[in-house]
């Protein structure tokens, strides 16, 4: 417990640098990945525009980047990190990748949660003579909501893990700190108490995620 | 008002060979007319009624409503001329997360009208055509599918289309709620003078509301009469679809299936599905009228 204690300042610390990550990481990820899902799934073969070859190279770009181990990517974009950030060690370090790690992840779910939506609005909407952007703004994503809050939520949730291995660029973060302190400095105690912050932010996402989700869906009857 | 004409439609796909959906089609519909068009699945009754509004663009002929060649345009003319056409759909197609009002306000909303206040009213004035003002907040999943029906027709006439397109609109419903929403359709044809196209497999349905009839099959419309002859003493169709207009309706064969099959004495059980799949729809229930036709129905 003592120990615990002695570590308060460290703990504090390591919970602000995950939050930065994510704080940062997420929306950035939402933003940039929510319109790429959307193209994805307007060019796609079948789509409402398709454009088969672009959406295979692009579609190819978001397997590569997906496939990536998140701790080889963490390394191998260290140059474009640097120029980003203007460093390579450190928590704004650790936010470039892990950016250019949800953006794709986002967008895949954003695209999978329209392509399962069904057409019959959207058909509709065109004979309405909507356009194309119209169709997405006005019916798209409204009724596709409850599924991005779903997809926000395992977003961030799945980054807060990644985000533990922010040490190896000396990025901090809760998940570092159970590694440095908890692994290899054989502080057990400091290490539960990093992970039961872990479990509980992680319970927060989920439970304020799957509330709003719900909030949002007026598909099934209250 | 309508006007098909040397309408064909073809769906090419990679590798096989190309469909073709719809075979040479001219048809006219006259302004203020119900026109009904009856057909089985796979006739190509759906594909020509998005042929009209360039859902699915012809591949050859021309489209006019209005006076417009729509086959001659696209993009933005293409979708203005689309504001003056509405459409309800077997399956409603409303956006399920907007409430009732909401779904209605969004034909005004693609339809440009720019001003919040006169979208409201004109939402108003839609949902008391069909009656349905006090589910005005509610929201689709916790309706009917009649009413859902009607909030669709409410979504087609708020930009006061001169054409509305109805897609098998009472396929989905029970025969109470098919005649309602029927009654709904020939109100608003009656009271402006809307035309009206409907598609459907439902003899019912085109008994009750079709002042003109199109038979369709292999995506060719094969017959064409006043709906008023179905009710003429002598009235003789030409084709089984026609003949079956004519009758009661469903006759089961309640005799077995060896009983008279035409030909089923010549083959082995294992003949018996490929044989239901080259002749009539369903050779043990049939209608009465289709019985004794000589010409088969494909």
């Amino acid at each position: 417990m003592d120990l615990i204690i002695e570590r308060l300042p460290e703990i504090n610390q390591a919970m602000l640098e995950t939050f930065a990550m994510i704080a940062v990481a997420i929306p950035l990820a939402v933003l940039l990945g929510t319109p790429l899902g959307i193209w994805l799934f307007v060019h796609a073969p079948d789509g409402l525009a398709p454009r088969p070859r672009s959406h295979a190279l692009v579609s190819g770009v978001v397997n590569m980047i997906r496939s990536f181990p998140f701790l080889i990517l963490l390394i191998a974009i260290i140059p474009f990190t640097r120029f980003v950030v203007g460093t390579s060690v450190g928590t704004a370090a650790v936010i470039v990748p892990l950016t250019i790690n949800a953006i794709p992840y986002f967008a895949r779910l954003v695209e999978q949660n329209i392509t399962q939506l069904g057409s019959g609005a959207v058909e509709a909407s065109r004979a309405m003579g909507a356009t194309r952007g119209q169709i997405i703004r006005n019916v798209l994503l409204v009724d596709a909501k409850p599924g991005l809050i779903g997809s926000i939520t395992i977003t961030t949730v799945s980054f807060i893990s990644y985000s533990a291995m922010s040490g190896l660029v000396g990025g901090g973060g809760i998940g570092d700190l159970a590694i440095r302190y908890g692994y290899y400095r054989y502080e057990t105690p400091t290490m539960i108490a990093a992970i039961v912050l872990m479990v509980l932010l992680v319970t927060l996402v989920q439970f304020t995620g799957t509330r709003l989700a719900r909030a949002s869906d007026r598909r099934i009857t209250a | 008002m309508i006007s098909l004409s040397h309408v064909s439609t073809t769906f090419a796909a990679r590798g096989r060979e190309p469909l073709t959906a719809i075979d040479d089609v001219t048809l006219e519909v006259s302004r203020g007319k119900i026109q009904g068009i009856i057909g089985f699945s796979g006739a190509g009754k759906s594909t020509l009624l998005r042929n009209i509004n360039l859902l699915e663009r012809p591949s050859s002929g021309r489209v006019s409503v209005g006076g417009t060649e729509l086959t001659s345009l696209s993009g933005a003319d293409l979708r203005r001329a689309r504001h003056q056409i509405g459409m309800i759909f077997q399956g409603f197609n409303l956006v399920n997360n907007l409430s009732v009002a909401q779904n209605v306000e969004l034909s005004l909303k693609f339809a440009g009208v720019r001003d919040r206040g006169e979208r409201l009213r004109r939402v108003a004035e839609a949902l008391e055509i069909v009656d349905i003002t006090d589910k005005a907040s509610v929201y689709p999943a916790q309706l009917s599918g009649g009413q859902k029906q009607r909030v669709a027709i409410a979504r087609a006439l708020a930009t006061k289309p001169e054409v509305l397109l109805c897609d098998e609109p009472t396929s989905a419903l029970d025969p109470f709620t098919t005649a309602t929403v029927l009654q709904y359709l020939a109100d608003v044809n009656r009271e402006f003078g809307i035309t009206v196209v409907i598609v459907t497999h439902e003899m019912e349905v085109i008994k009750a509301l079709a002042d003109d009839v199109a038979v369709m099959e292999d995506g060719r419309v094969v017959e064409e009469f006043p709906a008023s002859e179905l009710r003429r003493e002598g009235f003789d169709p030409r084709t089984s679809i026609g003949k079956y207009l004519l009758s009661d309706g469903i006759q089961l064969d309640r005799n077995g299936p060896d009983a008279d099959l035409p030909g089923s004495g010549d083959h082995g059980p294992g003949h018996h599905d490929q044989q239901i799949s080259q002749q009539a729809p369903t050779p043990r229930a049939q209608p009465a009228a289709l019985a004794g036709s000589t010409g088969g129905v494909r």
